[in-house]
């Protein structure tokens, strides 16, 4: 009888512990999730001058840097990557995690018109990343846009997505 | 004692076939977030002819001859220079020095120099047009024929 008492005690405590370290998570971690991701910020290219010839914009993840090529001309704006936080939820498992960036290109519609693609997505740090079932762990993403030869004025958004996996 | 034990241990087992499959089937290891793209594609500083530098024709004979194209002839060359929109855009204009254009169909030359510019503003503030003239030189002895030449306008923002 001790034995069992002692298997049986022991059950409502693991599962004590379980809900416990949900419960501190839940701001972000919901359900039955083990990893929960909250976008920061959003990818801003700024302003852009298209000229005659094309060419691209390039953010930097790792440095919020941007870079243009070709007939594109920078024009200031508030130019920054994209941001996520990472929250691991659970106390099980390896602590990191995988972030899964769009293989294909995303479009983006023109207030005027127009459309424009943004692929090579880009990331920083690199996977693996360490994660925390307590503090958030950032992690940025930055891609390339593609300027057409005399790209119609106007504002243009799109929407990517991203997945982060547990490892 | 003994059947107490096995019943324990089966116990413990069908707790632990409970336990086992409750996170890899309700448990999800990852997770999405979606963010937004932007960009504004805003007009630049740009130069752009409108109308070419254009002398017309001349009588063959007169001797040597400057001829004056001023800003204020209509041959002049015409240009539109759009700086970015709502505001002044300060800018400088470079001319070549001199040029020569050539007879069509030969080798014959003249040569074009004196270019000079001037500015006016269209529209407030962004749009200006930019009007060239310049002066031919024609020689005596000049073939006559179909000249043409090209000369090029820097407009440098400030």
């Amino acid at each position: 009888m001790n034995d069992l008492w002692k298997a049986a005690s022991r059950i409502p405590v693991g599962a004590g512990a379980f809900f416990l370290s949900a419960a501190c998570v839940a701001q972000t971690c919901g359900g039955s999730s083990s990893i929960a991701i909250a976008r920061t910020a959003d990818l801003n290219f700024g302003s852009l001058i298209a000229t005659a010839s094309a060419g691209t914009a390039v953010i930097d993840p790792a440095t919020g840097g941007r870079t243009v090529t070709g007939g594109v001309v920078a024009a200031g704006g508030a130019f920054a990557p994209a941001g996520f936080d990472v929250l691991l939820c659970g106390s099980g498992g390896i602590k990191r995690f995988d972030v899964v960036l769009p293989s294909s290109a995303i479009t983006l519609t023109g207030s005027g018109g127009g459309t424009m693609t943004v692929d090579t997505f880009t990331q920083n740090p690199a996977n693996h990343i360490n994660g925390s079932t307590t503090v958030p762990t950032p992690f940025t993403v930055g891609a390339t846009l593609h300027i057409a030869a005399s790209q119609t004025q106007g504002t243009y958004s799109g929407v990517f997505s991203v997945t982060v996996a547990r490892q | 004692v003994n059947a107490l034990r096995a019943w324990h241990l089966a116990f413990v087992a069908a707790l632990a076939a409970l336990a086992v499959p409750r996170p890899a089937v309700a448990q999800f290891d990852s997770a999405d977030a979606r963010a937004s793209i932007g960009v504004s594609i805003v007009s630049g500083f740009s130069v752009r002819k409108t109308q070419d530098l254009f002398v017309g024709a001349l009588p063959t004979g007169q001797g040597a001859a400057a001829i004056d194209v001023p800003i204020g002839s209509s041959s002049v060359a015409r240009f539109n220079v759009t700086g970015q929109a709502g505001g002044a855009v300060p800018f400088t204009v470079a001319l070549p020095s001199s040029i020569t254009i050539q007879r069509i169909g030969s080798g014959e030359t003249m040569a074009v120099d004196g270019f000079r510019s001037s500015v006016s503003s269209e529209s407030p503030g962004s749009v200006y047009t930019l009007l060239v003239g310049a002066t031919l030189h024609v020689d005596a002895n000049q073939r006559a024929g179909h000249y043409v030449g090209t000369f090029t306008v820097t407009v440098n923002q400030l």
